[in-house]
Formats: C-alpha cells, sequence, structure tokens
C-alpha cells in the first residue's frame, strides 16, 4: 500500500479507537487512570523535547506540571475564569517560567539545569505552601471546574477522556512534526554536538530556551488535564522532585527522542502500580531498581527496542518512501548531471583582489600561555590562503577566533569591512565564514541529508508556529532546503547516501560531508582545520580537486593544515606561524626559500624537494 | 540586633556550612575523579546516619566504636554504590549516569523507610545538650565539635593528598585518565577508591549532625541539593571553592532565616544559586574552561 494512502486510514482507525474506548472500558475507576495517564504522558511528551530532541536535562517537570494545574486552578476558582482559557494559560505560564529558569542556565553546561530545575521545583512547592492567600497552603485547591461544551459538562471519567486523547493526539502530532522542521533539527543539532551547532549558525541558547519553554508549556497542559479531572483537588505535595524523577523515568523508560516511547513510557509507569500492588511496600524500591536497570541495561529505552527490529525497519523504510524529503531526492537523482554549485549572490564575489579578511595585532591569552601573539594578517578575495606552523604555533586558536568559539585577548578581525571580532560563531557564520573541524563534528545520528540542512540554518527562517502547521511558506522553504542540501551533496560526490546515518560514512567521507554542511552556509570565507588528516592518497587528490572547484566558485579559502604537498600544490598565499607570531607570508616559492620558515618548520627536506 | 545574637548565628551557620561544605567536597572529588554528578549524595550522609543510630541505639555499642564502623561501612559502601551506578555506565554521556544515580537515592530512601520505619530518630549526642554560655554567647556543643572535626578532616584530606603516594595517584586519575592510566595507575581503582572516600565525607556528615538534625530518610535529600548549590557557588570542580561555598551558603541561610524569612528557608540556597549564575557562572573561584575545538 502508498504510505499516503495509509496516512488517512490510520488517523481514521485512531478516531474510532478513541470514541469507543470508554465504552470498551466502561469503568469510572480505570478511565480516571487513564486520563491521569494521559496528562502525565502530556508532561513526558514535554520532556522529550527539551530531553530527547535538545539534549539537556530538566528535573523540574512536575514542578511546570504544578504551575500549570494551579495556574488554572486559581483562575477558574478564584476568578471564574472559562476553563478553556485556563488551559492557555496554563501552557503559557508554565512557559514563560520556562524561560525565566532557562536564560541564566542554558548557556552553561548540563549540570547546571539539572541543579536549577530542581532548586526551581523546591522554591515553588515553597511558594506553593507558604503563599496561602493565592494558592490554599498545604490545604490545597478543592472543587477545581470541569470544561464546558456547550450545555454539557465534561465532568465524567469518560467525558473528560474524549478532550485528554484529543489534546494528546494534537500535541503529540505538534511533537512529531517539529521534529522534523528547521526548528527539530537545530534542536537535534545542539544534542548532537554543541559547538559544531554554533559554527553551523545555530543560536544554541536559543534554541535551548525554546526547547525549554515548550517543554515546560507541555508540562503545564499536562498540568491542566491533571487539575480537571480526577479528584478536581490539586495540592503542593503532589508537585514534587519525587514527581519529577517520575516523569523522567517515564521519558527515558519509553526512549529519548521518540514522542510515542514517551507516551507508552508514561501509560507503562502510571498503570504499573496498579499491576504491582502485591509488592505493596516493597513498591517503590523495586521502581528504582527498575531505573537503574534500564539505564544500564536499555540505554535507549522501549523505543530503540522497537526500533531495533527488522519488521520496524521495514515499516519505517515504507512509511519514509511517501515523504516529500524520499520524492525529491529521487527528482535530484533523475537530474544529477545538471546539478551544479550556483554561488548564492552574497557569495557571488566579482574577480576583485581586494581583501576579504584582515587580522590585526590577533591575540588569544590563555592565562601566562601566549597562544596567539599579536598576529597581522590578511587573505584576499578569491584566493586559497594556507596557515601553516609547527604544532602549538596558534593555527587552531587562530581559526577558533575567527569562528567565533574563542574571543580574543586583544586585535581586531574584520570581514569585508565588517569588524566580526568576539562576535557569536552563529552570528559570524550569518555574516559569511563556515569552518570544519580538525576532528571530524558531525551531527553522527542525524542523517547526511540534515546534516547538510542544519548547514542553511542561519539562511532561513522559519519558527516554532510555522514547523508545527506547516504553512505553504514554511514547506517551501524546507523543499528549497532540501534542494540546495542535495546540490551540495552532488558536488561533493555524495549522492545516493542522503539517508545513511553520518556516523556510519567512512571517515574520509565523514570529512567531506563536514565540508558540504559548511559550503551550504553560502559562505564568503571557508576556514578549513587540517582537512587533509586522516586520508588517504586518492582521497587527498579529490580534496585537492574539490578545492580548486570551490575557489572557482568565488569562495575565498583559509586552511591549516600540515600536508605540506598539498599546501605547497593549492596555496595562492601562506602565511607561517611560530610561537604565536608571524615570521613569513609570501607565495608557495617565497615560502620554500624562506630561510626562517626552513628552520622553524619545513626543515631541509621540503626545502629540497 | 544585638552582637550576641548575631555572633549565635555566624556559629551556627558555620556548624551547618561546615556540614554542606563536607558533602560538597564528597561531589567535587567525584566529579572531578568520575566526570559523574552524584545525585545520592545525599543519601551518603542519611546512610551513616542511620548505620550510626542502629548502632548506638538498638546495640547499645559505644561512641567510638559506633564512629569507627560506621566510617568502615561507608567506605565499603562507597566502593559497592559505584560498581552499580557509575561503573556500568561509565562510557556513555552524563544523562544515565544522573540518572542512575537517582534510582539508587530513590532506593536507598525507601530501603530505610522499610527498615526503621517513618519515625524521626534523634541521634545521641557525644557532647552535653546544654548550650555553652562563652561571655553571654549561647553556643550548642555540638557545633564546635562539628567545626572541629570539619577543618580536621580537611588538614588529613590536605595532608593525604599532597602527601601520599595513594593521594597522588587518586589526583593524577582526576586530571587526566588517558595519562594515568599510561603511567601504570590502575584508573577504576582510583575511581573506586574517591567513591569510597568521597562516601566516608559523608559518614562525617552523617555522624556530626545526627545529633542536632532528625535522622529521617529525607534527611539527605535537601544537605546533597544545597552541597550542590554551593560547590557551583564556589567553582564547579574547585576544591577550596566547595569548602568555602559550603560555609558561606550555611552562614547565608542562618541569616536569611532570621531576617528575611524562616518560612522560605529551604529556598534561599537556591535563589543564591540562580544568581551566581547569573552575575559569575564560573563560582567565586573558578576559573571559563573553553571546551577544545
Amino acid at each position: 500500500m502508498n504510505p499516503r494512502v495509509a496516512k488517512p486510514l490510520l488517523l481514521a482507525l485512531l478516531v474510532l479507537a478513541v470514541v469507543v474506548f470508554p465504552k470498551v472500558v466502561d469503568s469510572n475507576y480505570w478511565l480516571n487512570l487513564v486520563n491521569l495517564a494521559i496528562s502525565f504522558s502530556v508532561a513526558c511528551l514535554g520532556l522529550n523535547i527539551v530531553l530527547g530532541y535538545a539534549g539537556q536535562l530538566s528535573l523540574a517537570q512536575a514542578a511546570f506540571w504544578g504551575v500549570g494545574a494551579y495556574t488554572s486552578a486559581i483562575l477558574t476558582t478564584q476568578f471564574g475564569v472559562p476553563v478553556w482559557l485556563g488551559m492557555i494559560a496554563a501552557f503559557l505560564v508554565a512557559a514563560l517560567f520556562g524561560v525565566f529558569l532557562g536564560i541564566p542556565t542554558l548557556k552553561l553546561s548540563g549540570h547546571y539545569l539539572a541543579m536549577t530545575t530542581i532548586g526551581f521545583g523546591i522554591i515553588l512547592q515553597l511558594i506553593l505552601i507558604n503563599a496561602i492567600w493565592l494558592t490554599k497552603g498545604s490545604d490545597g485547591i478543592t472543587k477545581i471546574p470541569s470544561p464546558w461544551i456547550g450545555p454539557l459538562e465534561l465532568r465524567e471519567p469518560y467525558a473528560f477522556f474524549y478532550v485528554a486523547a484529543v489534546s494528546l493526539i494534537l500535541l503529540t502530532w505538534a511533537s512529531i512534526r517539529l521534529k522534523d522542521s528547521r526548528v527539530g533539527r537545530a534542536f537535534l543539532a545542539v544534542q548532537g554536538n554543541e559547538m559544531a551547532a554554533e559554527t553551523t549558525g545555530v543560536d544554541t541558547t536559543r534554541y535551548k530556551i525554546i526547547a525549554f519553554a515548550l517543554s515546560a508549556g507541555y508540562g503545564g497542559f499536562g498540568g491542566w488535564l491533571f487539575a480537571h479531572s480526577g479528584s478536581h483537588y490539586i495540592s503542593p505535595d503532589t508537585f514534587s522532585f519525587e514527581q519529577s524523577v517520575m516523569l523522567l523515568a517515564m521519558a527515558v523508560l519509553g526512549g529519548n527522542g521518540s514522542a510515542v516511547g514517551a507516551i507508552v513510557g508514561a501509560v507503562l509507569l502510571t498503570l504499573l502500580p496498579e499491576v504491582l500492588r502485591f509488592l505493596k511496600d516493597y513498591y517503590m524500591m523495586v521502581y528504582a531498581a527498575g531505573i537503574v536497570l534500564v539505564m544500564i541495561f536499555m540505554p535507549g529505552g522501549i523505543a530503540a527496542l522497537v526500533q531495533g527490529l527488522p519488521t520496524t525497519q521495514r515499516l519505517k523504510r515504507w512509511w519514509h518512501s511517501g515523504s516529500e524529503a524520499a520524492r525529491q531526492v529521487e527528482i535530484a537523482a533523475a537530474h544529477a548531471q545538471r546539478a551544479t554549485l550556483q554561488p548564492a549572490a552574497a557569495t557571488a564575489t566579482p574577480g576583485g583582489n581586494g581583501t576579504l579578511l584582515g587580522v590585526k595585532g590577533l591575540a588569544k591569552h590563555f592565562g601566562g600561555l601566549k597562544a596567539v601573539d599579536g598576529v597581522d594578517m590578511e587573505v584576499r578575495r578569491g584566493e586559497i590562503q594556507a596557515l601553516i606552523g609547527p604544532n602549538g604555533s596558534g593555527k587552531t586558536t587562530i581559526l577558533n577566533m575567527l569562528s567565533g568559539l574563542y574571543v580574543p585577548t586583544a586585535g581586531e578581525i574584520v570581514l569585508a569591512g565588517e569588524n566580526i571580532t568576539g562576535k557569536k560563531p552563529h552570528l559570524i557564520t550569518e555574516h559569511g565564514v563556515a569552518r570544519t573541524f580538525q576532528n571530524i563534528r558531525l551531527f553522527g545520528d542525524l542523517t547526511v541529508l540534515d546534516n547538510v540542512m542544519i548547514g542553511q540554518h542561519c539562511r532561513t527562517h522559519a519558527g516554532v508556529v510555522a514547523s508545527v502547521l506547516q504553512s505553504a511558506a514554511q514547506r517551501a522553504e524546507e523543499a528549497a532546503m532540501r534542494r540546495r542540501a542535495l546540490e551540495v551533496l552532488e558536488f561533493v560526490g555524495l549522492r545516493g547516501k542522503e539517508f545513511a546515518e553520518a556516523k556510519s560514512l567512512p571517515y574520509g567521507r565523514q570529512r567531506v560531508l563536514e565540508l558540504a554542511r559548511a559550503l551550504v552556509s553560502d559562505p564568503k570565507l571557508l576556514l578549513l582545520d587540517e582537512p587533509a588528516a586522516g586520508l588517504n592518497a586518492s582521497e587527498t587528490e579529490a580534496l585537492i580537486d574539490l578545492l580548486f572547484q570551490i575557489r572557482d566558485r568565488g569562495i575565498t579559502i583559509l586552511l591549516v593544515e600540515h600536508d605540506m604537498s598539498l599546501v605547497m600544490n593549492v596555496s595562492d598565499h601562506i602565511t607561517v606561524l611560530n610561537f604565536g607570531k608571524r615570521i613569513a607570508e609570501g607565495s608557495a616559492e617565497a615560502i620554500q626559500k624562506n630561510q626562517e620558515v626552513i628552520d622553524a618548520y619545513l626543515g631541509m627536506e621540503v626545502a629540497n624537494a | 540586633m544585638d552582637l550576641a545574637t548575631n555572633l549565635q548565628m555566624v556559629t551556627a551557620g558555620l556548624a551547618m556550612g561546615s556540614i554542606y561544605a563536607l558533602v560538597a567536597l564528597g561531589f567535587v572529588l567525584i566529579f572531578n575523579a568520575a566526570g559523574v554528578v552524584n545525585f545520592a549524595q545525599g543519601e551518603f550522609v542519611m546512610v551513616p546516619a542511620f548505620v550510626a543510630v542502629w548502632l548506638m541505639d538498638f546495640l547499645n555499642i559505644p561512641f567510638p566504636l559506633t564512629y569507627l564502623v560506621t566510617v568502615l561501612f561507608m567506605g565499603l559502601f562507597g566502593i559497592v554504590f559505584q560498581r552499580i551506578a557509575y561503573y556500568p555506565l561509565r562510557n556513555r554521556t552524563f544523562l544515565p549516569v544522573i540518572i542512575a544515580t537517582i534510582g539508587v537515592s530513590i532506593f536507598l530512601k525507601n530501603a530505610a523507610q522499610l527498615v526503621f520505619g517513618a519515625e524521626p530518630f534523634l541521634m545521641h549526642r557525644p557532647t552535653p545538650a546544654d548550650a555553652l554560655n562563652l561571655r553571654g554567647v549561647f553556643v550548642d556543643p555540638q557545633y564546635i565539635v562539628i567545626i572541629l572535626c570539619t577543618l580536621a578532616l580537611l588538614g588529613f584530606q590536605y595532608f593525604f593528598f599532597e602527601k601520599t603516594m595513594l593521594g597522588k595517584k587518586m589526583q593524577a586519575t582526576a586530571q587526566d585518565k588517558e595519562m594515568a592510566r599510561l603511567l601504570g595507575i590502575r584508573v577504576a581503582k582510583m575511581i573506586a577508591f574517591t567513591f569510597a572516600y568521597s562516601s566516608i565525607l559523608g559518614a562525617a556528615a552523617g555522624i556530626l549532625v545526627g545529633p542536632i538534625f532528625y535522622v529521617t530518610k529525607e534527611m539527605g535529600g535537601m544537605l546533597g541539593l544545597k552541597a550542590f548549590c554551593s560547590t557551583i557557588i564556589g567553582g564547579f570542580g574547585n576544591v577550596p571553592g566547595a569548602i568555602l561555598g559550603g560555609i558561606f551558603l550555611g552562614v547565608i541561610e542562618v541569616f536569611a532565616a532570621y531576617y528575611i524569612s524562616s518560612a522560605y528557608r529551604e529556598g534561599f540556597a537556591f535563589i543564591i544559586l540562580i544568581l551566581v549564575l547569573l552575575f559569575r557562572p564560573q563560582g567565586f573561584f573558578g576559573e571559563k574552561i573553553a571546551e577544545k575545538a
């Protein structure tokens, strides 16, 4: 069957299942439990966004769940706000808390967020207990109303089940769509390799905050579902650290990164106590031991187990065959011979030999160590320039400053007349500087195509809302990104590997992929850190060819390299460093004859060659 | 506010801060050696407190022997702990280890409840219950014991890490595992020792705080979290920073509870944490370390 036909069919089946479910179960006890499981599921979907997509650990999901529950409960009981409005408020207020908490912590590494989120949970509980005028303190809020549809009150568990089920389906759908979009790819890039994400043009802090806010919003929505169902009563002790851990366990058991997995985890762990009743006092111990065992023996959770099955993989391939991406790849393959790398308007620099990059007095000190100590350098438009020197002479440090990873201690970097000194990496990428790394930094778990699409992040615009709703503009942009990515893959010779995982490529191909990812951002200046390291002779040959082709398309190249035959072969201009200072500059011939360079670096062999 | 009350609060703050410092130290040592954030650090205090209560109250074992047995037990406990929650996960990202340590922490809390019930215990005091009157400043003698013992432990630690071969090997492991391994240091063993030592620091904290704090299954949770705050305030990964951060936090907390609000006492540590993260994320003593490109 064609997956395009199967889609509406599956949807119809899902609707049918939701409609008949309460009739089949027909027990208020179990329906209440299912409603609770759905509330947890929504919170876990949120965790899945921040943890599974963006790779950031939040230990306050129960707190956001509580923020949502209390926001709506207070608004509806004390201020008579309609329950549906409470729903929106629950989502927004929780998301807002997420933003406030994310701003100070998400610039830093994972442990800080984990810690701060715990602290937030504790402060929130203190406020819930002590701000009695607002929250009724430890007594909690009772008689929380149910939502109404016209004259119909959705109070019975089966009636509320429809609200919960529809919410869950819509929110799951949104989070799945989000994953496969510009925003979702940015999240995955942050998780895959933060430094690479930054230099590929993703504002990592911003995307971490977005992920965290969305996650908190989902948590708040889950809280809304909880407050207006079941016992219609909430109190501070429900929203504890232990509950946050429970939600985390659900998300991790289900499987990191899979929305459906998160739901499965939530449902399993909600129903588990019912099954394990006979354990009584031992239940929590068994549960805790279970968490540890899952961590040790099931690293990818249930999702990874299921995804590993051959049947699942076949299903996935079948499903995928109907996607827009697969169609575009097919078309590109059919027209392969015509695909050429068109330089974008920004990079089409007419032949002129002006200065593209000017570096003055650039310095970087680490404590007492002067890694780079006052270097002047110029890179001319449309040339290949090499930066060479012995190990520790400061070559990579200069590249790191040029790409914004290091803030220079002193000096100035001017790109095409604009001062870019000390700017954030993603802004520098936007200005037209792209780079590769000495030790390859790809997003290993993502496909080749996705890797290259992330490279266009800073040239595209779709945000969260557009990505979820898939507006016409968003779809057009997505298609254009894919087309461009395919062109570049064709150009570097990676066609046919579009849907392979980046980490599954052989080493040499990975280098080329990293180059493609940099190229696709339409750079004016391409920084290559030892592009030939680890390549064999024929791969190096191909690389040299590629470098010339890139230059001929108007892209200026600055490369750091130890392979002297490559350097002497391709470079229009060479800068030599030693101990953080420039010791020579000139054409390949001049450098080979320079006595100081021979003494410091080249030695006699190359000079005689 | 008169001077005597303030001085009393300083002493109480220093005592509490010493406890935070001990636990924070345990945190940092494990983090430096294994690159792991141990969310069960608080249970490294709760477990020995229960062990000591059990030995003294149930078996009527005298103080010195109780302390000795507790310390030895916790050394062993640390080794078993890392074998379960760290060793199998050592080659994975930080996330599974954090979750595993949380799992162990929940396990231990519930095990404690199962064995000892939900009622809190008060550990026997090695010191008189009456407050000392030092020229009008009333001080619980246990506070003084806590402060002195902490100082002694820090002195011992300095000697151990700087002057003994084992200590140096452990330091080498913390600084560069690869290099240490090449030099023939048994890295896994050193990490296990670090967990053991960290757990012994917990034992000291548990024994010291037991007589003034109720011994409950929950006693460790908050201690662990505040100790973690201390490490970040002092500068994450920095040993003197963790100690000073802990002491700073202990004192601030007492004063904030008195002058600002006692209901929110447990929240101040986290407010300070967020302020530090906002304005000086590398902590008071930490350096910014950039990842190598």
